[in-house]
């Protein structure tokens, strides 16, 4: 199995007045590709930070950290976030951060990506070429809504809803929907389950199960240990800004340490 | 007759400015206190082209598009990281210096005392727009072509990311979207088309000076495209005719000089407060104000 992301020796900080805080500290972590990879650790281990420092949207102190696409190695430490997500890292936030006040459709169509249909010179010169893009992005949109896992099926029947009015799980299941139509390679995503009720973790569940059929790979935090035990191949143990456990969940769940600092 | 033809005329070269306005402001959610100064910009390259130079429409509009589109690209670019209250205050500075140099660059601009005899426009020297009801035509064409342009420019992905940019900036930019070049697009497109209108402007009035393009102008069009509804064509409309039609419709009403103008506030005031209170986001506004 090959190596699809690797963070080496990757350190942040956060300051409070002139306290320098650490929140990642010198931490080293290989994901591997096709993989479903959990990271659990309690509040203010600097799990969410270190998603963040993933995703562009903070830059490491020290340390690097490298993705591996078309074996290629892209440096992520240095990257602005939307270079990130064009290397197919895309990112499900612990907060829901779909855009409420466009339609279920319009933020689907947003994860469908295309650089050149977004210029301004595009949408006035190409019109034909912009209804054939429109069009294949409804029927990508379509073909996936109809093979919709699990029971709810209120994004295809309404597709012109303001996504702000879905449900807390409805518009988590929005962004796994798109996730999935954005075609990322590796899906980061926080904290997936976390408020949301039994029948839908299991919808969650179903499409991390369809991201894995397709050979994508998935790093998530989570709190909820069995979903983590159904669904991981690897787990990380985080506390401090430090990995200090790995392994399967199960080996790691059973660790002493973990027991008594985290899971009891 | 002359009047009706007058007060189109004034509603055309609005519409453009709102719609335009509505882009950077509606959209993208960029309020910018220094559209007047934009305005400013084109009006003056158009007497001096027009005057100095003896261009025709078209060659003087690709002027103005170009150097509008340039100064909005530095002022963008150089303020692009500021959010907020603080974004605001940049384009308020641009605002005060472009008026200060209108204003004290007297060798080109002539001053307070402006510049007058700009013609009216022609095209290729073949067709001379000389009349009001010809001008309006021409002034009709424009708005239909900035409508249909910016129609497409709402309703396209463009659009649709500038939507979700106003909406969650971080969000959209780990879908892949490079925002800082959105807001620049949006703040060169909107002051390519004010261009436009600062065309029309200077030549219908034929004279032009700086008190025309000061910070009042400024939040007048913001008051305009706030009236009408932000992210919204049918709104910039809206806002367009509603500012140039309430002070015609109040002179029939008889108010004194005296108290005209200030009556005027007061009234654009009480409806922009009525608005905040029951439609956010203006008349046909979709998105609330920021």
């Amino acid at each position: 199995m090959s190596k699809s992301f690797a963070l080496n020796g990757s350190s942040r900080s956060r300051y409070a007045g002139n306290e320098i805080i650490p929140v990642v500290q010198d931490l080293s972590l290989n994901i591997q590709r096709g993989t479903v990879t959990a990271l659990i650790g309690g509040n203010g281990a600097g799990k969410t930070t270190l998603f963040n420092m993933v995703s562009g949207l903070l830059k490491p102190d020290k340390g690097t950290i490298t993705y591996i696409s078309n074996e290629k190695e892209h440096e992520c430490h240095l990257s602005q976030p939307y270079e990130i997500s064009r290397l197919g890292i895309g990112r499900m936030f612990q907060g829901i951060r779909i855009f409420e006040k466009l339609t279920i459709y319009e933020n689907l169509a947003l994860f469908k990506f295309n650089i050149n249909s977004e210029s301004p010179f595009y949408t006035l010169f190409h019109k034909k070429a912009f209804r054939l893009l429109e069009k294949d992005i409804q029927t990508s949109i379509r073909d996936i809504l109809e093979k919709l896992p699990g029971t709810d099926n209120v994004f295809l029947n309404d597709l012109n809803k303001p996504a702000g009015k879905l449900s807390y799980a409805q518009q988590r299941l929005l962004s796994m929907i798109g996730l999935f139509l954005g075609e990322y390679d590796l899906i980061l995503m926080d904290e997936p389950t976390s408020g949301i009720n039994y029948e839908s973790i299991g919808d969650i569940r179903s499409w991390i199960t369809k991201f894995m059929e397709i050979g994508k790979t998935v790093f998530l935090i989570e709190h909820n240990m069995n979903f983590v035990k159904e669904i991981a191949d690897y787990c990380h143990y985080m506390a401090s800004g430090k990995i200090l456990y790995s392994g399967q969940p199960k080996e790691v769940f059973e660790n002493a340490e973990v027991r008594n600092e985290y899971l009891i | 007759m002359d009047y009706i033809l007058h007060i189109g005329i004034l509603v055309c070269i609005y519409t453009i400015i709102t719609v335009s306005t509505n882009l950077l402001v509606g959209l993208s959610n960029q309020i910018s206190l220094g559209q007047a100064a934009f305005l400013g910009i084109g009006a003056y390259i158009t007497a001096l082209c027009t005057i100095l130079l003896n261009l025709s429409l078209i060659p003087t509009l690709i002027i103005v598009m170009i150097v509008n589109a340039l100064l909005s690209f530095l002022l963008a670019i150089s303020s692009i990281k500021l959010k907020g209250d603080f974004f605001i205050l940049a384009t308020l500075a641009f605002q005060f210096i472009i008026y200060s140099i209108l204003y004290n660059w007297k060798d080109v601009t002539q001053g307070s005392a402006g510049i007058t005899g700009i013609p009216y426009p022609n095209i290729f020297y073949l067709l001379e727009i000389n009349t009001n009801l010809s001008f309006l035509i021409l002034a009709v064409f424009f708005t239909l072509i900035t409508l249909i342009l910016f129609y497409r420019f709402f309703y396209s992905p463009f659009g649709l990311a500038l939507k979700a940019m106003r909406e969650d900036e971080i969000a959209l930019q780990t879908l892949g979207r490079n925002t800082k070049n959105l807001k620049v697009w949006s703040f060169v497109i909107s002051s390519s088309f004010i261009g436009w209108a600062s065309y029309l402007y200077a030549s219908y009035m034929s004279y032009i000076n700086p008190v025309g393009f000061n910070l009042e102008e400024s939040i007048f069009i913001l008051i305009a495209v706030l009236i009408g509804g932000i992210g919204n064509l049918k709104g910039s409309v809206t806002g367009a005719l509603f500012v140039i039609l309430l002070p015609e419709i109040l002179k029939f009403v008889g108010l004194p000089d005296g108290i005209a103008a200030p009556i005027h506030q007061i009234i654009y005031g009480s409806i922009l407060i009525v608005l905040m209170f029951f439609r956010p986001g203006g008349l046909f506004g979709n998105l609330e104000f920021k």
